[in-house]
């Protein structure tokens, strides 16, 4: 390995690090979730409740509860999505792509109380 | 490669692990309101927010005389079902033509302020419209079950039934605490107004506790109790009707106060291209096309209900003068191609986005 | 390269060999539990089979291996729709790494580290496309640095590979 080759790798992490810091540091606490099946908007739950729901005609359930949304149930092979976790913040998503299902995070647009 | 190369790649590589991590666990922080969330009322979400820094126990004893509220007036209005020991908007509907029907207080009430809106706003607020509302009712549950099916309400059948929407066909006797609908054909649906008053009621119980800081949105039927602790108002976005996930139309700084949005993208079904939103002009029988929305400031969250839809269903300049004849009323109007109308004091709640 | 096969018959039976040895390696890799929580974070084994005959073999026959694989498994381990995603990674992945080999400036390693980059990038970018989910691009860091540290270890391991079999000529 040359030093060019040190230059183009380190390029890319610290680019990728970098967009890594912007990410996080431009997150904001997530207000409700935007459910979509083959980028179709099927559902949007608010994070403040508990619920649990069933998604694309049953493929994945989702559970909100304290803030935080994650699927509990899945019929895909692999359950990344299960995997996945907890998702509380804006920007989140939680993909299922044997189902082409995500559930992703948005937050208060610019900060408003409430909406009418 | 050389081995201290290796091991300086390696450090990089664990560098940016740690970099990772450290990133993903920084700590945030943001006040966020106490909530309370129903599914149970008016077949619509009802939220109760507070900023103010009761203990849990207190805003869940708030939270249940409001849920109280919502849940007797639910009851009280429910047009599809009947409920053991009340007679209810059900019972008399369904009891239309018949004898009178001996009712709960809190209804004659309501009927009267029904009544009188219909006065004030010069008939568009009319809850005698059941006949015709429930045709387009019933084009919409079908336009749900399968959009391809969609269709419109047939036209005769509207104008048929429109003979039956005279608020006079609505008997009130407030000494033997009775109602009655004269003809059969005739039916009461308040969907304009039902949760405006009900909201209102909520506010009215949680002022009598002493509540403050507290907000009621009845499924978009926002009433403001006070302001937020720290005295500042409540930020409240008003959807912009052509992208109602989008951007907000305009910004509001709100203390005090109810606001109510009648818009054409709220519930709607489509024939041929063509949308049918759910307001209905008590004048034509159909959805009215003056605007895409109306948004009604008012103290009163059954006024601000009331008039969403009134103004919703009447042209601007007749809306600006019934706006302009009632105290503390203000107006923001969205046309369909985007311009905003409003009234003076509407400007003055403005706030920048 | 073609002209310094002795055969086609020999010719094909080694594409088959390719093909069949990708395929196995797809299959090890699915076994592999994820480490990340996050969908395309993953070795990529079977970039260790398009790396050795891109430097061993010749251009045309990693592009038909890799493609192959990529229908080959979509088609019997999981849906079409993979394809997609499969196919989208492979091609910007080959096509980067030749481009860079081409310039002969640039080690193996760095070879298969763009590689694994561009899979990534590609995947994302399709997932965006059929998911109608725009906010995905967000964990295109996480895969960045994924495909970097695939890459790397991908790279040593087709480093060695590449260097044992000096001699053979297929």
């Amino acid at each position: 390995m040359k030093k060019r080759d040190f230059i183009l790798i380190g390029g890319i992490l610290l680019f990728a690090l970098a967009a890594l810091l912007a990410v996080e540091l431009s997150k904001e606490p997530g207000a409700y979730v935007i459910v979509r099946v083959d980028g179709e908007e099927t559902a949007r739950y608010s994070l403040s409740q508990t619920l649990t729901a069933d998604i694309n005609g049953g493929t994945n359930t989702l559970h909100i509860e304290s803030g935080k949304a994650w699927l509990t149930q899945a019929q895909c092979p692999d359950h990344l999505c299960i995997k996945r976790g907890m998702i509380d913040e804006a920007g989140e998503t939680i993909t299922c792509l044997p189902n082409r299902v995500t559930v992703t995070v948005y937050g208060t647009e610019t900060g408003v109380d409430l909406v009418s | 490669m050389g081995a201290s190369k290796k091991r300086g790649a390696l450090l990089w590589v664990l560098m940016s692990l740690a970099l990772l991590c450290s990133a993903c666990s920084t700590p945030r922080q943001g006040k966020e309101p106490k909530s309370a969330v129903y599914y149970t009322y008016f077949d619509t979400v009802s939220c109760i927010y507070s900023y103010a820094e009761d203990s849990e126990n207190r805003f869940a004893d708030n939270t249940a005389i409001a849920a109280g509220v919502l849940e007797d007036y639910h009851r009280l209005f429910d047009i599809y079902h009947e409920y053991a020991g009340i007679n209810n908007l059900c019972t008399v509907n369904r009891l239309a033509g018949g004898a009178p029907v001996a009712v709960d207080q809190r209804l004659i009430d309501f009927l009267r302020y029904a009544q009188q809106m219909y006065e004030i706003t010069g008939g568009e607020m009319n809850i005698m419209m059941g006949s015709v509302l429930k045709l387009w009712h019933e084009s919409y549950v079908r336009a749900m079950d399968d959009p391809d099916m969609a269709s419109l309400p047939d036209p005769r059948a509207i104008a048929a039934a429109s003979v039956f929407t005279d608020p006079a066909l609505l008997e009130i006797d407030e000494e033997a605490c009775t109602v009655r609908i004269t003809d059969p054909n005739a039916s009461i649906d308040v969907g304009a107004l039902g949760k405006g008053y009900a909201t209102e009621q909520a506010a009215l119980a949680l002022q009598d506790a002493g509540v403050t800081g507290y907000v009621l949105n009845i499924g978009g039927n926002i009433r403001i109790l006070g302001s937020k602790p720290d005295g500042s108002g409540w930020r409240t976005g008003v959807r912009n009707p052509s992208d109602p996930d989008g951007a907000y139309a305009r910004y509001l700084d709100l203390h005090d106060i109810s606001c109510v949005t009648s818009g054409n993208y709220e519930r709607y079904f489509t024939v041929d291209g063509v949308r049918y939103h759910h307001i209905i002009d008590s004048d034509t029988h159909y959805p009215a096309d003056y605007f895409s929305s109306v948004t009604v400031l008012s103290a009163d969250s059954a006024m601000a209900d009331a008039l969403s839809t009134a103004l919703f269903c009447m042209p601007y300049e007749d809306g600006l003068a019934l706006a302009e004849s009632l105290d503390g009323v203000q107006v923001l109007w969205i046309l369909p191609d985007g311009r905003q109308l409003s009234t003076k004091g509407m400007e003055a709640v403005t706030v920048s986005p | 390269m073609a002209n310094t096969s002795k055969s086609a018959p020999r010719r094909v039976a080694f594409l088959g060999l390719f093909i069949a040895l990708a395929m196995i390696l797809s299959y090890v890799e699915s076994l592999i539990p994820p480490l990340v929580a996050v969908q395309g974070v993953k070795i990529g084994l079977p970039n260790l089979v398009i790396m050795f005959m891109l430097y061993r073999v010749g251009s045309r026959e990693a592009i038909t291996v890799s493609l192959i694989r990529v229908v080959l498994v979509s088609l019997l381990f999981s849906s079409a729709m993979s394809m997609a995603y499969g196919l989208a990674g492979a091609a910007l992945s080959l096509s980067g790494m030749m481009l860079l080999k081409k310039t002969g400036l640039f080690s193996p390693i760095t070879v298969s580290v763009v590689g694994g980059v561009l899979h990534n990038i590609g995947q994302i970018a399709v997932a965006i496309l059929i998911t109608g989910t725009k906010q995905l691009v967000l964990y295109l860091p996480v895969l960045l640095i994924s495909g970097v540290i695939a890459g790397v270890a991908i790279g040593i391991c087709a480093g060695l590979l590449i260097k044992r079999f000096e001699k053979l000529r297929f």
